[in-house]
């Protein structure tokens, strides 16, 4: 009993580790940094169509009269402390900090400029503020966590000319993106949670209540009122899908419906609700449940060359998603006895040193024991490893070989 | 050796992980060659003969920093919990855990319900009317949201002023003693509203506009009938009082 608690207790850390603290290329994160940065770009930019109007001291939401409600809250703003007449000198400034962000110039001090920025504005406009604001809040804080700026980059560009090594993978990249990934589960829970108060989401009509709005209406959507089914059935979904998001969306084999639905369902918000900013930017942060060393090859300059060995991928790599899938059995399961001569992913990885996939990398724990262990006979062959079933690379499960 | 060592190394050893199938020096020499490959990857060069630098590759954190993150991300992940929680109505519990929580999230604009069209979407719009007249008896009318301001975001934004015109409140003690809570909204947009326009009177109406139900759409009615918009004055406010 003790034995088994503590052999739990030590996957909950080891599992809690992998979760958080394992390296990843930093491409993925580059990604959602150029999203994020074109959406920052592009809304702050639209401020200046009526800056005076939301910014002056005669603005819509009078400076004074915000300040008195946020009394006692540390609601951090640099328009405070904007003189009148100053409005479009900091504003287009800000925006061209927002432009270096984008395309990756300066970007450890960009990400934080941006993210000061874009809670500057959202704390000074409070009223004027939607749920894209919240996001873009949201992906800019996290963004400035990692090093957002290492691929796909004007500093990335700049440190090749000058001959300085890129960061390979990175602790902070995951962090990152782990912390984008819980937050946009609270946000799909809660949305959904929140639903379950409202009668119109239980009697199936609340979707009518949102193409029915003039308001929100872009295009016509009454042809809805003549599908009533149609009406019901796209409520029940959009509340099924928000509250299981958190759930489903850890499960390899179901992400990529999760994410298909959630394409659907934020593209439907733009098109039929005028709200494109909002669907959006929503996407962005699904996309950081894409798979980032799918993204880092993709991106990579490399990919035109062969890969031969990537139906066995390295161990570490197997080991991504067991915590959350079921499926796959632990390694513990796998009699130690033949864990070592089922596991050919080193030795088919000791054959192909022009590899360019980071997954594929040998696991420092093979590193350090076979220094030790002094065995011989790299080349051994055997069937693949049978205690990881998903291919985390290809997002398919391989079939199973015998015990 | 640095720019090789592997960010997972100090990490406890997995006996299930290692293969003892493979000898030192090929071990070592295929992670040299495959991070040389990243690197020439990431570069753009797949060739063999470049002389550029190899891809520096940061180590792992040590366990302390682990340890120092992993409770800053309990914390962090409870406030983010419980600041959706504390949205009415919730327990004296949720609003304890936000009220301690949810300060610095407030701080970094995280502090969001993430009620969504919820708990119902609104069965009606809300707009507002204005009116401002100027010392020399020209008038400036007009409605907010507007459905011809472009781009559509800044639509929204306008949209989110009225929709959001009574959350902008503030508390006061009144004369007898007791509190009350004051729309500062319409003040407010009325003030703006005379600066812009350099009016001298402004006059605001606050307009219903209900969602139709869908049985009165299949019946011929049409989204912007009258039947559907009820209006309501929000008062008159002058420059004195406006601008003084």
């Amino acid at each position: 009993m003790i034995k088994a608690t503590s052999r739990y207790c030590n996957d909950v850390v080891r599992g809690w580790d992998r979760f958080w603290f394992k390296p990843v290329d930093p491409t993925h994160l580059s990604l959602l940094r150029i999203a994020t940065g074109m959406m920052l770009v592009y809304t702050h930019a639209v401020w200046g169509l009526a800056l005076t109007d939301f910014f002056g001291p005669y603005s819509w939401l009078d400076p004074e009269v915000v300040q008195e409600i946020q009394s006692g809250r540390p609601l951090l703003s640099f328009w405070w402390y904007v003189p009148a007449g100053w409005e479009a000198v900091v504003h287009w400034t800000a925006v061209s900090v927002l432009v270096c962000f984008m395309v990756g110039f300066l970007t450890p001090v960009t990400k934080i400029l941006a993210f000061l920025i874009a809670i500057s504005y959202a704390h000074r406009s409070p009223t004027a503020l939607f749920g894209l604001d919240q996001i873009n809040c949201m992906l800019t804080l996290y963004l400035a966590l990692g090093p957002c700026g290492a691929r796909l980059s004007v500093d990335a560009w700049l440190r090749r000319k000058r001959g300085k090594p890129l960061i390979e993978k990175s602790t902070a990249a995951n962090l990152s993106l782990r912390l984008i990934q819980l937050q946009m589960c609270a946000i799909y829970f809660y949305a959904g949670l929140s639903k379950l108060k409202g009668e119109f989401w239980w009697n199936g009509e609340a979707m009518w209540m949102a193409f029915g709005n003039l308001e929100y209406q872009t295009y016509d959507m009454t042809w809805m009122a003549r599908h009533p089914y149609l009406v019901n059935l796209s409520t029940h979904i959009t509340v099924i899908w928000e509250l299981s998001f958190c759930v489903l969306i850890w499960r390899p084999l179901l992400r990529p419906l999760v994410l298909a639905a959630g394409v659907v369902m934020h593209l439907g918000i733009g098109f039929a609700l005028g709200m494109w900013t909002f669907g959006l930017i929503m996407l962005v942060g699904c996309a950081s449940f894409l798979p980032s060393d799918t993204l880092a090859r993709w991106f990579s300059r490399a990919k035109s060359v062969k890969e031969p060995e990537a139906e066995t991928p390295a161990i570490e790599n197997d080991e991504d998603y067991r915590e959350f899938d079921d499926l796959t059995p632990a390694a513990d399961d796998v009699p130690v006895a033949a864990t070592n001569a089922e596991r050919p992913a080193l030795a088919s990885s000791s054959t192909t040193p022009t590899s360019s996939s980071p997954a594929r990398e040998p696991h420092p724990h093979v590193q350090a024991r076979t220094v030790a262990a002094q065995h011989v006979n790299p080349q051994t062959e055997a069937p693949p490893n049978p205690s990881s079933d998903f291919d985390d690379e290809n997002e398919t499960f391989r079939p199973r070989q015998p015990r | 050796m640095d720019s090789t060592r592997d960010p997972l190394e100090n990490e406890p050893v997995d006996p299930d992980s290692i293969d003892d199938s493979l000898s030192p020096p090929n071990v070592l020499a295929d992670i040299d060659s495959d991070r040389t490959a990243s690197a020439d990857s990431h570069r753009g060069n797949t060739g063999s003969q470049t002389q550029e630098p190899a891809s520096a590759e940061k180590p792992g954190w040590h366990w302390t920093i682990k340890v120092a993150v992993s409770l800053a991300l309990v914390w962090h992940g409870l406030a983010v919990l419980a600041g959706p929680a504390s949205v009415n109505p919730s327990s004296p519990l949720q609003q304890k855990l936000s009220d301690n929580g949810v300060t610095y999230l407030r701080a970094l604009a995280l502090d969001n319900g993430y009620h969504f069209f919820a708990p119902n979407p609104g069965t009606n719009s809300t707009l507002l009317s204005y009116r401002v007249v100027r010392a020399d008896g020209t008038e400036v009318v007009g409605r907010i949201p507007d459905r011809n301001i472009q781009p559509r975001v800044l639509y929204h934004r306008h949209f989110m002023l009225t929709e959001r015109m009574h959350e902008f409140e503030t508390q006061h003690t009144t004369d007898d003693g007791n509190e009350e809570w004051t729309a500062r909204g319409p003040r407010s947009y009325a003030r703006h509203l005379c600066h812009k326009h350099n009016g001298d009177r402004v006059e605001l109406t606050l307009i219903q506009h209900s969602v139709p139900l869908m049985e009165s759409v299949l019946a011929g009615k049409a989204l912007d009938d009258p039947e559907f918009y009820t209006e309501t004055p929000l008062g008159v406010f002058t420059r004195k009082e406006l601008l003084p």
